[in-house]
């Protein structure tokens, strides 16, 4: 009887990601197909299903019940164009679903890309090529990012992939998380350690014998016939 | 010879849409897609379609399309909705152009990055916008 009990909870227990499942799931704009970098990307950029919610939630936000993607595209197979970022930022709704519903927030910590550039220009600043958001982190910005901060970066920490290269300090009117900008620096040359090299062994080969003999006629006259 | 075939193919699609009782707007969509190089497959009157439209279906790069033409913009905005229905459980899209409502499906999973999904959405887009 026990047993039938636990299997009938089994049972529900499987089926429950089965009804999940079973409703569409709609996106809206590009994506990474699965939530590892070799599983591809998704350049289907309209609204549109998937059989499947996405892997790594914290990359997306829902928007009218919409899953939108806000991560960097990059490391997932993303070959369209770049613009670079640096920190936490705000992203128009309006950008990625073209209706004005707000923003969404980026938690990414540090330098990296997305596929569009800012919408609002007088709150951001644009220091070598790289934009930093300089104007005031809303409540809600504040309210979801113990949510989102850990996540977001524990995604992208463990990937390897060409992230925009900083090479100074942010500008001051930017007042979100700084890392340290040099771990973003190409590495400098190696530099090696190396064991000192022993020393030559010079190797005098043994004379032939016929010279031996030669020198044997020079011997002292007190060790002739000594040998 | 190559070239000819080019022209006649799109052509016996368009054959055939207009035998179908296809609309120019639906002729022109295929047409732009035909232009891009874009394979188009025969589109016959839909089995399945969205209520009140008038649908052909058929396949375009592999991927399934139905394409159902209207009264006016508004009927086909509202009919878009329903069109998430025929995509079924697989990745696909409804988009709702003008009078027309594309509804796109990658049944056979030929195109999983969704490149040719969004290139005959965008040619679509651009032709009845």
């Amino acid at each position: 009887m026990r047993r039938l009990a636990l299997s009938m909870v089994a049972a529900v227990l499987l089926a429950v990601p089965a009804v999940a499942a079973a409703k569409d799931v709609r996106y809206a704009g590009s994506h990474p197909r699965t939530g590892r970098p070799d599983g591809g990307f998704c350049f289907l950029e309209v609204v549109h299903v998937h059989p499947a919610v996405p892997v790594n939630l914290a990359l997306y936000r829902q928007v009218n019940g919409l899953w939108v993607f806000v991560g960097d595209p990059v490391p997932f197979g993303w070959d369209g164009p770049r613009v670079r970022y640096y920190g936490h930022h705000p992203v128009a709704v309006q950008i990625l679903l073209g209706s004005r519903d707000g923003h969404v927030y980026c938690y990414l910590d540090g330098p990296h890309w997305h596929p569009y550039e800012p919408l609002h220009r007088s709150d951001w600043e644009r220091k070598d090529d790289v934009y930093y958001f300089t104007g005031a982190y809303p409540q809600e910005y504040e309210r979801d990012k113990p949510r989102y901060v850990a996540p977001v970066n524990e995604v992208y920490r463990p990937i390897v992939y060409e992230r925009p290269v900083v090479v100074g300090p942010p500008p001051p009117a930017y007042h979100g998380p700084v890392l340290d900008v040099r771990i973003h620096l190409p590495a400098p040359p190696a530099v090696i350690i190396g064991v000192p090299a022993p020393p030559p062994v010079i190797v005098i080969p043994a004379p032939p014998p016929g010279h031996q003999k030669k020198f044997k006629k020079f011997k002292h006259k007190k060790f002739k016939g000594k040998d | 010879m190559r070239r000819s075939l080019a022209v006649v193919v799109p052509a016996a699609a368009i054959a055939a849409l207009a035998a179908a009782g296809c609309s120019s707007s639906q002729e022109s969509v295929t047409r732009a897609w035909s232009d891009k190089g874009h394979a188009v497959g025969e589109l016959k009157p839909a089995a399945k379609g969205l209520p009140e439209g008038k649908c052909s279906a058929g396949t375009v790069d592999g991927l399934d399309v139905t394409l159902c033409e209207f009264g006016d913009a508004e009927a086909a905005k509202n009919a878009e909705e329903a069109g998430f229905d025929l995509v079924g459980k697989v990745v696909g899209s409804s988009v709702a152009a003008g009078k027309l409502v594309l509804v796109i499906a990658d049944t056979k999973k030929e195109d999983p990055s969704g490149r040719r999904m969004n290139e005959l959405v965008k040619l679509f887009r651009e032709r009845m916008d």
